[in-house]
């Protein structure tokens, strides 16, 4: 056969060739002793080098230097030989839910210890993706939590009993107000929900875009926070979908439409959109949770802060009674069950919520501000935050937040269904009624 | 015997007779090598995930609460009492035509206009594509603010122009209508170009025999233009109509499917109930559905676009 290049193959020995090739290539793959054996084996003439135990936390990007901080302070790989490797989870529970899930599945984990919201918490320890903590706990961690921060726990960081998380940021919604602007009108900040009601008339000026009240109630778990806080102060749990709810629901829909006490294009703001027009002089107070102090008080909003625009008050109350007019929301650390260094873990864990680093977590960042007693006696007394925490611990109103045990679920249904009240697309008899059939579905 | 011999001979013949050649045979081999990676990808890639979606569709499977049994057509008996997919239906079905039909008529004017002789028509051209290039997630949340209704631009303009306040969002229609808007806004420019291009085939020939003959611009561009980019119409119009069945990055960003559902998509209700709550079963379901609208559409734009056979 005449060939052009001494590199030509013929088509049959191409094809013998990429077979063998194929072959070899399948054969390796499915080959894992062959292939486990190549990665295990250490390259030649490199000396074994012991490597140290190590543990990874994952926390969100807003507390990454504070936990640095709190390791390198208390020297955590110092005393234990552990090394420790800070890395960022997502700032989304349901980004973090999809990583944890899938790794989990795979029977290993992106890190060791998660520092998790309430709505992760209650997702993973039902679905047995958190490892028990109660024996790795210290028999007295309880005593030094205050009785509030316990009832809390065993709603929100058990499961069957079992903790699977301990928490340690512990915070709830604040009632902010313009104390100005009520001391301009010459009336009291609103202590109940009827005052509420009538502040529309005092300061909104819809044409100008100012409102008394206003929220970010978009839906994605905003609006949700806020049934739950208004149904709470009726003496209830929306999800119950009982008469608190049902009384909630038409609070809030008068609070819109018949007072004009609250913007109505809440319903489609987030947080940062509301914080927005709070600075913007356009609402004369809000419920919103304590990141806005440190919000009002950065360096973009430094000609406009005053102490007076954002006086601290108590949350109103609602016909429940004080004692649920505001609940905590929190965050806390646990161990992924398929950790790959469950051992360190444990040992980071039991070292971060024990006594003394709790409080020298406090020193180092309010991210670790709670109601402990040993937190609240080293807190400094002069931050508007620790001072908001002890108000609203002295003055008994702090509830239990409102739980159900598909969370995200459930609050996906109450949101569509309140939503669609809210805006005249469904009457009321129609929403609690649909409400109650989806989540008596979830059972 | 000698005869049976024979008759075993002949009808091995006649069997190697009708077996293909040697070369034949080599020639199928070399054709399903060839062709056997592209098919097995496509295979693992789209034939799998399909046929698994399909079978998990009839299945409890929820990763979280650890079932997956079966339970035959549940899934989709459900579908029809869920609030959020009745909504997500409705209005998936009423987005996906009106932001398509919209598109495509905004992408023509565009076109249109791109493909008039002006100064500066280059750098018009390429400003055009900027919507476009914008990421949807990143022009649902840019939306969002610029319709705040404190602060947005064009509640701002809206309330100058006509001394009213604008806030869209807490009225259905309103919502459904500015996300329909948004999508034209974000996806006519693509169209446009792809229109251009067809338009600039177009022999210029035609157009001056049409002008010879006393047909006006209206009539050109109906008699002329319109019938020669009608195949690129079908196709981007097929593009658009599955492209936007499965996007939801939009309505993600700007309004999270609410006032209530008013707003919420079919693709918004399997991305809540499969990655959120892990619910794979109901959630291929929903996809289920999808899948079935896809193909229904997809069909019908086949057959438009076999109607149409260009000519010159």
């Amino acid at each position: 056969m005449p060939t052009s290049s001494k590199f030509k193959i013929t088509r049959r020995e191409f094809l013998r060739r990429a077979g063998s090739a194929a072959a070899g290539a399948a054969l390796a793959a499915n080959a894992p002793g062959v292939v486990a054996a190549a990665r295990d084996a250490k390259p030649f003439g490199v000396p074994h080098i012991r490597q140290n135990r190590k543990v990874r936390i994952a926390v969100g990007g807003w507390a990454e230097q504070n936990m640095l901080d709190l390791l390198e302070r208390t020297d955590f790989s110092g005393q234990t030989g552990i090394d420790v490797e800070v890395v960022l989870r997502t700032d989304t529970k349901e980004t973090e839910i999809t990583k944890i899930v899938g790794a989990v599945q795979a029977g290993t984990s992106p890190y060791d210890i998660i520092d998790f919201e309430d709505e992760l918490t209650t997702t993973l320890s039902q679905a047995n993706y958190m490892l028990g903590l109660d024996d790795i706990l210290p028999s007295d961690l309880w005593d030094d939590f205050s009785p509030e921060m316990v009832a809390y726990s065993k709603v929100w960081s058990t499961h069957n009993d079992e903790t699977f998380r301990v928490i340690h940021n512990w915070e709830m919604p604040i009632w902010w107000y313009r104390k100005d602007w009520f001391d301009e009108r010459g009336v009291a900040v609103p202590t109940t929900w009827e005052e509420v009601a009538a502040m529309g008339e005092v300061f909104t000026d819809e044409a100008n875009g100012v409102w008394a009240t206003e929220d970010g109630l978009i839906k994605g778990a905003f609006l949700n926070v806020y049934l739950a806080w208004i149904t709470l102060q009726a003496g209830g749990n929306p999800f119950d979908v009982g008469e608190p709810y049902k009384v909630a629901l038409e609070y809030i829909y008068d609070l819109m439409h018949t007072h004009k006490t609250l913007n109505p294009a809440s319903l489609q703001k987030d947080y940062n959109q509301q914080n927005g027009d709070y600075v913007a002089d356009r609402v004369a107070f809000m419920r919103q949770w304590p990141f806005f102090g440190d919000f009002a008080r950065s360096a973009e909003n430094e000609e406009w802060f005053h102490e007076d625009k954002v006086a601290i008050g108590l949350p109103p109350v609602g016909p429940g009674g004080i004692g649920g007019s505001t609940y905590p929301a929190a965050w806390g650390f646990g161990i992924i069950k398929t950790s790959p260094n469950l051992e360190e873990a444990k040992e980071l864990l039991s070292f971060l919520v024990s006594t003394e680093v709790a409080v020298e977590a406090m020193k180092v960042g309010f991210w670790f501000l709670n109601a402990r007693k040993s937190v609240l006696a080293e807190a400094p007394q002069d931050n508007w935050l620790v001072q908001q925490l002890q108000m609203y611990t002295d003055a008994g109103v702090i509830g239990v937040r409102p739980f159900h045990p598909q969370f995200v679920e459930a609050l996906t249904i109450l949101e569509d269904n309140a939503s669609a009240f809210l805006t005249n697309q469904m009457s009321l008899d129609d929403t609690l009624n649909q409400t109650r059939a989806q989540l008596d579905d979830l059972e | 015997m000698t005869s049976t011999l024979e008759n075993g001979a002949v009808a091995r013949r006649k069997m190697a007779q009708r077996l293909p050649s040697k070369a034949t045979r080599r020639r199928y081999l070399l054709f399903v090598l060839l062709v056997s990676p592209a098919f097995v990808l496509r295979l693992a890639t789209a034939v799998y995930p399909i046929v698994q979606t399909i079978l998990y569709s009839f299945r409890n499977y929820s990763l979280l609460k650890g079932t997956n049994e079966f339970v035959g057509l549940e899934n989709y008996a459900n579908l029809a009492n869920n609030y959020g997919v009745r909504g997500a239906l409705s209005f998936t079905i009423i987005y996906v035509v009106a932001s398509t039909i919209l598109g495509l008529i905004v992408g023509l004017l565009i076109a249109q206009l791109l493909n008039a002789n002006f100064k500066g028509r280059t750098f018009a051209r390429t400003i055009n594509l900027i919507p476009w290039a914008i990421p949807t997630i990143v022009a649902g949340y840019a939306f969002r603010w610029l319709l705040d209704d404190q602060f947005g631009l064009i509640p701002y303009w809206f309330t100058e122009m006509t001394g009213q306040r604008m806030v869209v969002f807490i009225d259905p229609t309103y919502a459904r209508l500015t996300v329909i808007l948004v999508h034209v806004w974000k996806d006519a420019p693509f169209m446009a170009v792809v229109f251009l291009a067809g338009m600039q085939g177009i022999p210029l020939d035609l157009y001056e025999a049409a002008r010879v003959d006393g047909a006006n611009a209206w009539q050109r561009f109906w008699h002329i233009t319109m019938p020669l980019v009608a195949p690129l119409v079908i196709t981007m119009g097929l593009f658009r109509l599955v492209w936007s069945l499965a996007s939801f990055d939009l309505v993600f960003g700007l309004t999270s499917g609410g006032p209530g559902v008013a707003t919420s998509v079919l693709a918004l209700q399997i991305f809540r109930e499969g990655i959120l709550f892990f619910k794979f079963g109901f959630a291929s379901a929903i996809s289920g559905v999808l899948l079935l609208l896809v193909a229904v559409i997809g069909l019908v734009g086949l057959r438009l676009y076999r109607r149409f056979d260009v000519t010159y």
